[in-house]
């Protein structure tokens, strides 16, 4: 598994946008980071769950490039990623 | 036919082209049902009800309190302690009298939620509790209704329509495509979190308008997609979400095992121990948690792990007991999907228990 620099935006289309909403926003102290592609979604959630431990018992879906993800894509720089938890208030 | 009075009255959408009498006569001839009277259905119910929908049910089992009305702007000072649905009846009538308002005694419940959503169009979930979420769902789906989806966090909202046909018949994705299982007590609702004044209006808005979008066939609107908003950067956003295969498995299962887990008050709890003991008892806390509850009526109360070690067990029915009857609740659910039985949850955990006791041997004294 190779490193990954996980670093801030700077809305360039050479790196993976991920977003995080709700709870894993704040479970990652951040609501957008960058990672350098190409790599799988599944290497991704690895090295988060790595940087962020807790998001292992989270109930999350992903997005990629806006669509629900099967959890095999491959992610290419440009990408965006989203990480949506349930919410529950009204 | 509409009245004289009725086209004066939406004679500012009436005009739009897109609408003209034969939308406002749609209108007038659809049902909703809201489910909770919180901050969203406050909103949902306002909107729909000045705009014309002909007949609106509304079901919520809680009573105004102070801490509703910085957001829940159907209800003033003089309201806390009332009936929501009463009170929302009551200003809904003044706001349109030609609108037929329906109240539904208690809560969206496994025993009501296939009754009441049959007998309206259109479902809104302007509730506040992720397992009433999936019974909406699963009511829903199960009966081919559409229903128009809100849930809140903080200062961010998710809001689609799911389950919604469209000219083939071909129905959009649900609820349980999103997010397949239910995920329990770990998510916070507006209570635990907190929400600030404006975010549920604005959302009940757009929910008001998916479900006027749906009677007046504008657009596809939210169907199949989830819209995702941020109150305090602007953000919104569009995910697509399919439909899965299983979506109407899931949902008839879904139903099926809330009929298999029952509830009990702890008097029911004794009571059933009075004609069956003993039985298997389960704690699923943690062990450190308190108080500790060793044994029950005389009957012994096994831990998870041990539990969960016993093959000799799985001939009974167990009774889940945990802090406050979520968990056991979420436990009971699983372990009746499993094994295709029936199981029990003790209601209000061990706190209500304890309470329960403190109460009784107050009369005693």
């Amino acid at each position: 598994m190779k490193s990954l620099s996980i670093g801030f935006p700077n809305n360039n289309m050479d790196r993976i946008k991920v977003l995080f909403f709700g709870e894993l926003a704040e479970l990652t102290a951040t609501s957008q980071l960058e990672v350098s592609g190409p790599l799988l979604l599944s290497e991704l959630r690895e090295e988060l769950e790595r940087n962020y431990p807790t998001l292992k018992d989270r109930v999350f879906q992903v997005a990629v490039n806006k669509r629900l993800a099967t959890g095999k894509e491959q992610l290419n720089n440009g990408d965006e990623v989203a990480f949506l938890p349930p919410f529950a208030g009204g | 036919m509409l009245t004289n009075q009725e086209l004066e009255r939406y004679a500012r959408q009436i005009a739009l082209s897109e609408i003209g009498a034969a939308g406002q006569q749609r209108l007038k001839q659809a049902s909703v049902l809201v489910i909770g009277v919180g901050g969203l259905g406050c909103q949902v119910l306002q909107q729909l009800t000045a705009a014309g929908v002909g007949r609106i049910g509304m079901i919520d089992g809680d009573r105004v309190e102070l801490s509703n009305l910085q957001r829940q702007c159907l209800f003033g000072e003089g309201d806390v302690g009332r009936k929501k649905t009463e009170v929302a009846q009551e200003r809904l009538k003044a706001q349109n009298s030609q609108v037929q308002l329906e109240i539904h005694e208690g809560s969206f419940h496994p025993k009501n939620a296939e009754t009441l959503v049959a007998k309206y169009d259109l479902v809104v979930d302007a509730s506040d509790r992720i397992d009433v979420r999936y019974l909406i769902n699963d009511a829903c789906v199960c009966l081919e209704k559409a229903f128009v989806y809100a849930s809140l966090y903080a200062y961010e909202a998710q809001v689609a329509l799911f389950n919604a046909p469209d000219d083939l018949g071909n129905r959009s994705a649900t609820y349980r495509c999103l997010f397949p299982e239910e995920s329990g007590s770990k998510v916070q609702n507006c209570q635990e979190r907190g929400v600030l004044a404006v975010l549920p209006a604005l959302i009940g808005a757009i929910q008001a308008n998916e479900v006027l979008n749906y009677f007046l066939g504008l657009s596809e609107g939210l169907s199949g997609r989830l819209l995702l908003f941020n109150q305090l950067n602007y953000h919104f956003q569009l995910i697509e979400v399919n439909r899965h295969e299983k979506a109407k498995e899931w949902a008839k299962q879904g139903m099926r095992i809330r009929q298999q887990v029952i509830e009990l008050s702890p008097e029911e709890l004794r009571e059933k121990l009075a004609r069956e003991f003993p039985c298997l008892l389960v704690d699923v806390r943690d062990p450190d948690e308190s108080p500790e509850l060793t044994s029950f009526a005389g009957n012994e109360v096994l831990s998870k792990a041990v539990f969960e070690k016993g093959t000799a067990f799985t001939s009974e029915s167990p009774v889940f007991i945990c802090q406050t009857g979520v968990r056991s609740q979420k436990e009971a659910l699983s372990w009746s999907s499993r094994n295709n039985k029936t199981c029990y949850s003790l209601r209000g955990g061990v706190l209500k228990l304890k309470e329960d006791e403190r109460q009784k041997s107050q009369i005693h004294i």
